[in-house]
């Protein structure tokens, strides 16, 4: 399978979201990031020379910490080839191997997300509380409804430790459904996530009994029930 | 309905047939319209190619509800009462919209410029 995770917005946490979800379904997550990629990065080749035509995706993929990653190492030279057209063929082919690949796309909504989101069986689309996050998650939403890329989960990141802790959490996550129409998750704010990120590690590995990491297991056990077609 | 409404002119040994098509109908509909005219359709051209709505002898369009089209043709025949007539009239379908289309609507976007080359 393969799952696109977006979300319209910068920093609403789609890289946390496709770590921690890649490493539950021992996935390979491959950095859409061309651009900005605050993913980890690797040394060796990464997705530019994929789409540049210089090595095939299956071979780029490098292990960084506990999970396999084809990287967008754009420090490398000639990125500039870079060519979307060829990202489908790469994706299939990391697929032919590995039960699922996660697709960690950019914020915005230009023609690259259009192409990840057209590659992919789903997606899941992580947001967090607040408003403006919201309306650019509900545009996300809308082209992937037109190019026929069904949403799994709407992740509600960051819910404040006060929130997610009321009953303020369910009332937040009906008002999310009705806007985006699919099924929420809820994951509460803590600090931790983003500091073992630092670290590539998920927060699974280190605190494995902590809401957030039980959250995104429950996020990685909603996706393994779902049959792609 | 789809109308039609045509006339015709006679100079120096050539007939000049207009014509309306008029679409009063809530649907959109494609109409196909072909001459009459006993002799050949001199198509009308627009910088230097002939007008894409005519093929051969047939004009056709896609009408909206309530658009009114004009069209005309010269040819060396003699003018009749109906020199030019509906020949098929069908509700047109949304085109379906494909997602490179889709995706070709968005955003344009460009690869990451090369660090290397950005040093020079």
């Amino acid at each position: 399978m393969i799952i696109a995770v977006v979300g319209g917005k910068g920093g609403v946490g789609k890289t946390t979201a496709s770590l921690n979800l890649g490493w539950a379904l021992d996935a390979v997550i491959v950095d859409a990031d061309l651009g900005a990629t605050d993913f980890p990065q690797s040394q060796g080749p990464g997705i530019h020379d994929v789409l540049a035509g210089r090595i095939k995706s299956n071979e780029a993929v490098e292990r960084i910490g506990p999970v396999d990653v084809l990287s967008a190492n754009y420090a490398t030279e000639g990125a500039r080839a870079s060519d979307l057209q060829r990202f489908p063929e790469a994706i299939s082919r990391l697929e032919r191997t590995r039960e699922a690949v996660i697709i960690d796309c950019p914020a915005g909504l230009a023609q690259d997300i259009g192409v990840f989101l057209n590659a992919a069986d789903f997606a899941v689309l992580v947001t967090t509380p607040k408003l403006p996050a919201r309306a650019d998650a509900a545009r996300t939403r809308e082209l992937a409804v037109e190019l026929g890329t069904p949403l799994s989960t709407i992740v509600v990141n960051k819910v404040p430790d006060e929130t997610y802790n009321s009953e303020a959490c369910e009332q937040l996550c009906t008002e999310i459904e009705a806007e985006l129409r699919a099924a929420t998750l809820p994951i509460p704010y803590q600090s931790s996530v983003a500091t073992t990120q630092a670290d590539s590690l998920p927060i699974g590995t280190v605190e494995p009994d902590s809401a957030a990491a039980q959250q995104f297991e429950t996020l990685a056990e909603r996706q393994r029930g779902i049959i792609v077609r | 309905m789809v109308t039609i409404t045509t006339d015709t002119k006679r100079r120096q040994g050539v007939t000049l047939v207009r014509a309306t098509v008029t679409n009063s109908k809530a649907t959109t509909q494609t109409v196909t319209v072909e001459s009459q005219v006993d002799g050949p359709t001199w198509l009308p051209k627009q910088n230097g190619t002939v007008v894409p709505e005519w093929t051969d002898e047939t004009w056709s369009a896609v009408l909206e509800p309530g658009e009114s089209r004009g069209l005309g043709f010269a040819t060396p025949g003699d003018p009749t009462d109906t020199p030019v007539d509906i020949v098929s009239v069908s509700r047109s379908e949304p085109a379906e919209v494909g997602n490179e289309q889709i995706i070709a609507s968005l955003e344009d976007w460009s690869p990451p410029t090369d660090p290397s080359t950005e040093q020079q």
